[in-house]
């Protein structure tokens, strides 16, 4: 019994978008944490 | 030598070894500046924010492992190796409310090994360590190695030339700059780490169709795309828990829990846990495409920088480098500082010298960085095994520390002489079933005694543990 | 007159042959002759004596047959390297050789002895057992740490 073809997309394709969210959302954290002096 | 594609010429490869160098050291000196007393160079200072927060705990995790292992687990076990892989993130997740937990019952500790000393006594105290260095030590090594093996693969830089450097500029970075350094080189490789995969990933969407991978699979590897891989089934829950027993006990993960503000650590750490859940699929697709192009594998720990540069050919081989340069640098730096930081605090100050002072401790630290990351330069000096297998064989002793961890920070029931047979119980055990079953279920077998073990002690103990007992770390 | 001119030639040819089959050295497989697997990997490498002397390093063919006489063959990889790593496969027999090849003068030279991979996955039973025990330890583990937590938030 075979993975689906659709699924193997899938993950792939999720995989790469969801790492791209990922990096957007830690510069935007970096920029709030700057504008409000709580980097470290 | 079974392989001689090497992607990059030795001139570029020395070129960017040499910039990322010094740009990592250069980072290293700026930001040890901060670094004043104990509490700045082990811990940042106690009060690190989100953004670094998050990306520490999620670089920290990129590591050779996810960058290079995990194309090998997709080669070896298919779809479900890489799913296997993913599932290491729930350690993540898991260890989210254990972060906040940390900081409210032990707001002055530095190490795990504190946790063990005051909740167990010493003699579980004595053999976490055991095992938490052993685990702190193989993870470097695996990962010295890496550096090693894929700087020999990219570029042709000789295995022991690559190893050496790798080695030698993370401990100069992290002996200047402690936790502060370590924190602050990890976002920047975390942002490289994740633009880097998603460019590479997209790239190799771009020149390869997805179907044509699949119908190779089916006809030249069936196993790999079937759902019925006994090996990958097996693989899944014993990665999981070797990812849970990992982030647990080990100190890498403790330091932070310590080093993040109060009241952000759960969130951090959350965040951390959805931003390398996709990271093993997304670098380990690529290996699933060599029949595709037919390239040959000839040794499978390789098969993620080797694909990636016959893919992208040399600019695109370039970002890789960089890539990989990055996430074994965020996890040899980390491991540098957390298990130095474990031997300094817990075998120096606690039981060789406890009126030490604080110039002298941290002259400890400095001397324990170098001497830790000289004796793994020698361990890995010859290349042995492939990179699985030398990890792997801590996965048992790790996945065995899990419950009696859990269970001491939040079962006031939960008992010393539980957490010893547990933690012994569990690494033989476990280590059994590694070497007779299969290296894929040794931490699932480990992880099964320590449950079973430490609930039963539990059960059977009628005294309280005082939380405030924590307190005096 | 002409006849044995003919066999001459022939002799000449022949021996031109059997002089560059000598050159060809038969390869060997630094495996055992008999592999068990119960993941359906594994490397195999290879090499012929009298590496070092050559010009450039030897070309390779690499089969695999179901069947141990090689009845019908798939071609696996040619070129310089000397290991291949094989994954994904299915139960049953697999048997493998090795030959040296020289693809500019269309010329090979003897095949190995052939050595065979017996693939045994690990049975469903077992993985299913063990998948089980996996998920409920992970289901404990979950109940620990968020009845925990709920715990302490009424302690405090």
């Amino acid at each position: 019994m075979n993975f689906p073809l659709s699924v193997f997309n899938l993950l792939i394709l999720a995989s790469l978008l969801l790492m791209s969210v990922g990096a957007t959302a830690l510069i935007v954290m970096l920029i709030n944490d700057i504008r409000t002096k709580k980097l470290w | 030598m079974d392989h001689q594609s090497e992607i990059l010429s030795p001139e570029v490869g020395w070129i960017l070894l040499g910039l990322l160098s010094l740009l990592w050291i250069g980072l290293g000196f700026y930001w040890g500046k901060k670094a004043k007393g104990m509490d700045g160079f082990m811990l940042a200072g106690r009060n690190v924010g989100l953004a670094f927060g998050t990306a520490t705990a999620m670089a920290t995790w990129v590591t050779s492992n996810t960058t290079m292992l995990a194309p090998q687990f997709a080669l070896e076990l298919g779809i479900w190796g890489m799913l296997a892989y993913s599932t290491a993130a729930v350690g993540l997740f898991l260890f989210a409310p254990l972060a906040k937990r940390i900081k409210q019952i032990m707001p002055t500790g530095y190490t795990s090994g504190d946790f063990i000393r005051l909740r167990y006594g010493s003699k579980a105290w004595y053999l976490f360590l055991i095992i938490s260095i052993f685990y702190g030590f193989t993870w470097l090594i695996s990962m010295g190695m890496a550096g090693g093996i894929l700087m020999n693969a990219l570029a042709g830089i000789p295995y022991t030339l690559g190893m050496t450097i790798i080695l030698f500029v993370c401990i100069v970075y992290t002996v200047f700059g402690g936790l502060y350094a370590v924190i602050g080189t990890d976002f920047i490789q975390s942002l490289i780490i994740m633009i880097g995969i998603v460019v590479v990933g997209g790239a190799v969407l771009y020149s390869i169709d997805l179907d044509q991978v699949y119908n190779d699979l089916s006809t030249d590897k069936p196993m790999l795309i079937d759902m019925l891989l006994p090996a990958s089934i097996m693989a899944i829950f014993n990665n999981l828990l070797f990812g849970i027993g990992e982030v647990f006990h080990s100190n890498v993960w403790w330091s932070r829990a310590f080093a993040i503000r109060e009241g952000i650590g759960q969130k951090a750490f959350t965040l951390a846990g959805f931003f390398w859940l996709p990271v093993p699929i997304a670098a380990g697709f690529i290996a699933l495409t060599s029949g595709t192009l037919g390239v040959n594998i000839t040794s499978p720990d390789m098969v993620g920088p080797l694909m990636a540069g016959n893919i992208l050919g040399k600019s695109g081989s370039i970002i890789v480098f960089i890539v990989f340069f990055c996430s074994l640098a965020s996890s040899i730096d980390s491991l540098l500082a957390a298990t130095s930081d474990l031997i300094v605090e817990d075998i120096y100050k606690r039981m060789i010298n406890p009126k030490v002072g604080e110039k002298t401790l941290r002259r400890a630290s400095v001397i324990i960085i170098v001497g830790l990351g000289l004796l793994a330069w020698m361990v890995c000096l010859p290349r042995i095994g492939t990179l699985a297998s030398v990890l792997f064989f801590a996965g048992p002793l790790v996945a065995s520390t899990i419950y009696p961890i859990v269970t001491g920070l939040f079962w006031p029931k939960a008992t010393a002489k539980g957490a010893i047979w547990a933690m012994l119980g569990g690494s033989v055990i476990g280590l059994i079933a590694y070497f007779f079953l299969g290296w894929y279920t040794g931490s699932l077998i480990g992880a099964a005694v320590s449950i079973i073990v430490t609930t039963v002690f539990a059960r059977m103990n009628d005294t309280q543990f005082d939380w405030n007992q924590l307190k005096d770390a | 007159m002409k006849h044995s001119y003919y066999i001459l030639v022939f002799i000449i040819i022949f021996l031109v042959n059997a002089g560059i089959a000598d050159e060809m050295p038969q390869p060997f497989f630094d495996n055992a002759a008999e592999i068990t697997t119960r993941s359906g990997y594994q490397r195999l490498s290879w090499g012929v004596d009298g590496m070092a002397q050559m010009s450039e390093p030897p070309k390779f063919e690499l089969q695999q047959s179901l069947s141990p006489q090689f009845a019908s063959s798939a071609h696996i990889y040619s070129g310089a390297d000397r290991a291949t790593f094989l994954s994904g496969l299915k139960d049953g027999d697999y048997y493998y050789r090795v030959r040296v090849i020289d693809p500019q003068n269309n010329t090979m030279g003897p095949w190995s002895e052939s050595i065979s991979i017996k693939v045994r996955h690990h049975s469903l039973t077992l993985a299913f057992t063990l998948f089980a025990i996996g998920a409920v330890i992970l289901l404990f583990t979950v109940l620990i740490v968020v009845k925990g937590v709920r715990n302490t938030q009424i302690e405090n």
